[in-house]
């Protein structure tokens, strides 16, 4: 079993009466990790605690088997990357000295701070903002020297919250591409995120969805479908009676070009009423298989199994 | 009017009140005055006891007549004796004016008192004419060997071209000129500011018993508000100057020399004889040993009268800044930073991460507009007080140190408050209160930056500033002082340069340390700034009136304010200042309410401050330590 980069154990965070996180336990072990959850529910705070601004009212968190908030602080800081969801860098100061302030930080050699810049300013396409003041960046630029300034000591672990937010379609593609390849340098990246299809995108390794700051499911995308009862069929032809007699019986039923796909617990059920209709109508069926869900419909399923055992 | 008397009924009893008590006070100021009247006649020795004739307020001319009774003139008339004789005696009070003209004789005496004026020409008097109160008598080309003239109070007398047997002298003011005249015998017996004055005469027998008189009217203090006689001074090198006079003054001349003495020891003499009333005189002293000390002018007249007045001055003798001391600790404490660099370097070097240098420069560095301001903003203050010296010089032969300290004291300590405040607020209440609000601080710790390092990083930053901005004020000062003074008082503006320093350094870094208290413990960035503003503006001036309900000035303790005056008064100029002008000696004089001062020294105040900038530094970094930020 691999070392895991990220570890929490019963990690808890209370605003007062608010329960921010509850008792979260999470195992990050590498690739990319996606954290996913609703509005408010709790994956900044889960953030900001892993990079030591927020202190957990219990429980704990190891980055690379160490407490991030033992004696090896500094140094397991010197492995992190962090992109905040709301990027506030020092705005009086220009792209190139915020990047030569965040190496002198580091204490990196000055020749390696200069390369860095020119090479991390190139990678996140703000070459020509080099000399621009932070505060006359727009969003989206904010968040690509947000980028730059977590890759600036070539982190082990990158810690990005809703860094997607701000960009324009162009900008997360080549923001996704980036992480993929950053990924390949064997970095691993935890990003938060409400925006779904990205994560399937970034092909992630491992999601986890939480909500009301507890955990529902962790695991990778083939394991929460296992996890799940719930399969996604796709009948062809998407035929108008097929429709009619699955709806009373399934959770979601979707149209596919000539495809429908239909959300259920009850495979055979479905085939049953499928067949029976085939029969009766004389509708050639050409496909009929069962499927795993995708990111978007694990997550909505999981809330969904999540408020119904709730409720 | 039906209706007016209606609203008036209702006042009736404040009415009838006010009424009754008019009345009882008209009363008593009837009764008052009927009764006093004969008491003033009474109180006079001179009131006539045989048959008399009383003018009252009226116009007489007696011409050419022979009166036997005695003449009373009273209130504001005005009686004219011309070639005729008066038997009795003629009694003056009030206003009144007498003219005796033309060889018209009075046998007996004349009295005259209050304001009323006598006018004597070309007649004899037989009897004694008595001057009192503030009148005016005028003896012109009159001859009697009996007459005698007597002078009390303010009297004014003028005998000219005149023949008199006697003058004798007891006023406490006024003046006697006698001119072209002859008389047998004068008597100076009263106070030397009743003047006498001879001219062109004749006096046969002269009794001179006159103090010759002197008033000490230096050294003057030049002091922002006023010009004042300074008891108590910080000069090495007094101009001492007084004024000197005698009675009489004869064709002129004034005939007096003056011995000056320090604390009994004869200092000098000097000749204070001349053609003129008075000699102004003034004269060096130098005075090395503080305390109290006795200065004494003599002045002699030439009958060998003495007159001795003095003065007991304070030397003050304010501290000597201890430059050695102070360049040690300098040199101890960047011994011990560069030390500490030089251990946190080879520290670095076995693996441990720092960041206190990275924070330290870049807040230099992002301070480097604000430090060129408030370093300019520091020296304004001085430049001033350039400006404020030159043109006293130019109206003052030259400025007294005593001055030069009272002026550097209140533009000093006035300045300090209000800078310090605007100093503290602008370097430290951003600090880091403006990192939680945008939420920089969550990201910056992700770096391996501890908190620590970030609030100490910042507050080695904030104490050089300090220092950078205190040496432009004291700087400042020195240059503005130092070409106005004389030569032998260098050291002492060098000294108050020094405690300028000092003083700035106790009322910024615990101001400094309050503020960045604030500015990393609350939450909300307004508590930062508003905390500082009631510390420094609302606190002391709340707190200067409870002595006055505790007795006691221990509530000055929690001003700051009160400190940086205290320190002001031991190393500055011993002025006062505004806690000291309103507690005790303020309140005892008006109220008579005693309060206990406080008097504290320099150490103990020194270290107060130091243990306020501890505590606020300790206690922000062991919070920030351990707070969440979001």
């Amino acid at each position: 079993m691999k070392e895991p980069i990220i570890q929490t154990f019963g990690l808890t965070k209370n605003f007062g009466d608010v329960i921010a996180v509850n008792k979260l336990n999470l195992r990050v072990t590498g690739g990319i990790y996606g954290l996913l959850g609703p509005n408010g529910a709790g994956k900044t705070t889960t953030i900001k605690m892993m990079v030591g601004s927020l202190f957990p009212t219990e429980g704990r968190i190891e980055l690379f088997g160490q407490d991030i908030n033992g004696k090896e602080k500094i140094n397991m800081h010197k492995l992190i990357g962090y992109v905040p969801e709301q990027p506030t860098y020092f705005l009086h100061m220009t792209a190139e000295k915020l990047l030569q302030y965040i190496g002198t930080i580091f204490h990196m050699p000055k020749q390696e701070i200069k390369q860095k810049i020119t090479s991390l300013l190139r990678l996140v396409d703000l070459s020509d903002a080099r000399t621009r003041l932070i505060a006359k960046f727009s969003a989206g630029m904010k968040q690509r020297i947000g980028i730059a300034q977590a890759l600036m000591n070539d982190p082990e672990l990158l810690i990005l919250d809703e860094i997607t937010s701000n960009l324009d379609p162009v900008g997360r593609n080549q923001m996704i591409e980036l992480l993929k390849s950053l990924r390949k340098e064997g970095k691993t990246i935890f990003i938060s995120t409400h925006i779904l299809p990205e994560i399937q995108k970034m092909n992630a390794n491992s999601i986890a969805i939480i909500d009301q700051g507890h955990l529902i499911m962790e695991g990778t995308i083939e394991e929460l479908n296992k996890k799940l009862k719930t399969k996604a069929i796709i009948i062809n032809p998407n035929h108008e009676l097929f429709r009619e007699a699955l709806a009373p019986i399934v959770s979601e039923i979707t149209e596919e070009f000539d495809s429908l796909i239909v959300n259920t617990e009850n495979v055979n059920e479905v085939w049953q009423i499928i067949a029976n209709i085939s029969l009766k109508n004389d509708i050639a069926i050409k496909e009929f298989r069962s499927s795993g869900l995708d990111i978007e419909q694990i997550f909505l399923e999981a809330l969904k199994s999540e408020q119904g055992e709730g409720g | 009017m039906v209706k007016m008397i209606q609203k008036l009924k209702k006042f009736k009893t404040p009415i009838l009140f006010f009424s009754v008590l008019i009345i009882i006070c008209f009363i008593i100021q009837c009764s008052t005055l009927s009764k006093k009247l004969p008491e003033s006649f009474s109180r006079d020795p001179s009131y006539p006891l045989r048959n008399s004739i009383t003018y009252e307020n009226e116009d007489v001319v007696i011409e050419n007549q022979t009166i036997m009774e005695d003449i009373i003139i009273i209130f504001t008339s005005n009686v004219s004796i011309i070639n005729s004789t008066v038997q009795g005696s003629i009694y003056m009070f009030n206003t009144g004016n007498l003219n005796v003209l033309q060889n018209s004789s009075i046998t007996n005496n004349l009295v005259i008192s209050d304001l009323s004026t006598l006018f004597i020409s070309n007649s004899t008097i037989e009897g004694t004419i008595e001057c009192r109160d503030t009148t005016i008598m005028r003896l012109y080309d009159s001859h009697t060997i009996f007459t005698k003239v007597w002078k009390f109070d303010s009297a004014n007398i003028y005998i000219y071209n005149s023949s008199i047997d006697q003058l004798n002298e007891f006023g406490v003011a006024g003046s006697i000129e006698i001119v072209n005249s002859q008389i047998a015998s004068v008597v100076l017996n009263g106070m030397p500011s009743s003047r006498t004055y001879i001219s062109n005469s004749n006096i046969l027998s002269l009794t001179d018993l006159v103090n010759p008189s002197n008033v000490i009217t230096g050294p003057v203090r030049f002091s922002f508000f006023n010009i004042s006689i300074g008891f108590s001074t910080s000069e090495r090198i007094i101009t001492l100057t007084w004024i000197g006079w005698d009675s009489p003054i004869i064709d002129g001349f004034l005939n007096i020399t003056f011995q000056i003495f320090l604390d009994n020891q004869f200092q000098a003499e000097i000749n204070g004889s001349g053609l003129y009333n008075q000699y102004s005189g003034s004269y060096e002293i130098e005075i090395f040993n503080p305390g109290l000390h006795n200065i004494t002018i003599v002045s002699i007249d030439s009958r060998g009268n003495q007159y001795t007045s003095s003065m007991i001055i304070e030397m003050i003798e304010y501290p000597t800044f201890q430059w050695i001391p102070f360049f040690i600790v300098i040199a101890v404490i960047i011994g011990t930073v560069t030390l500490a660099i030089i251990s946190l370097r080879q520290k670095q070097n076995r693996g441990y991460f720092s960041s206190i240098g990275t924070i330290f420069k870049k807040e230099l560095a992002d301070s480097k507009k604000k430090i060129l301001i408030l370093a300019a903003i520091a020296a304004a203050p001085g430049i001033i007080l350039f400006f404020v010296l030159r043109v006293i010089s130019q109206e003052t032969d030259s400025i007294s140190i005593d001055g030069m300290r009272d002026l550097i004291y209140i533009f000093f300590t006035l300045f300090i408050s209000y800078f310090g405040l605007a100093f503290s607020i602008s370097v430290g209440a951003g600090a880091v209160a403006d990192a939680k609000k945008n939420g920089s601080l969550s990201w910056f710790f992700s770096k391996p930056v501890r908190r620590w390092e970030f609030l100490w990083g910042k507050i080695f930053a904030f104490l050089l500033i300090v220092v950078i901005t205190l040496i432009a004020t004291s700087v400042s000062f020195v240059i503005a002082c130092i070409f106005f003074v004389e030569p032998i008082y260098i050291t002492d503006i060098l000294s108050l340069g020094g405690y300028i320093f000092l003083i700035g350094l106790a009322a910024l870094i615990p101001l400094t340390a309050i503020v960045v208290f604030c500015s990393s413990v609350f939450k909300k960035t307004g508590l930062a700034y508003f905390i500082p503003i009631m510390i420094i503006l609302l606190l002391p001036s709340l707190i200067s009136f409870v002595p006055i309900l505790t007795k006691h000035e221990w509530p000055l303790l929690f001003s700051l304010n009160y400190y940086y005056e205290q320190l002001g008064n031991a190393w500055i100029s011993n002025t006062g200042g505004f806690f000291a002008q309103l507690s005790s000696s303020v309140y005892f004089g008006v109220t008579d309410i005693s309060i206990t001062p406080l008097n504290l020294t320099t150490i103990p105040i020194v270290l107060i401050l130091s243990g306020i900038t501890i505590v606020f530094l300790v206690l922000s970094t062991l919070i920030f330590q351990k707070q969440d930020l979001p």
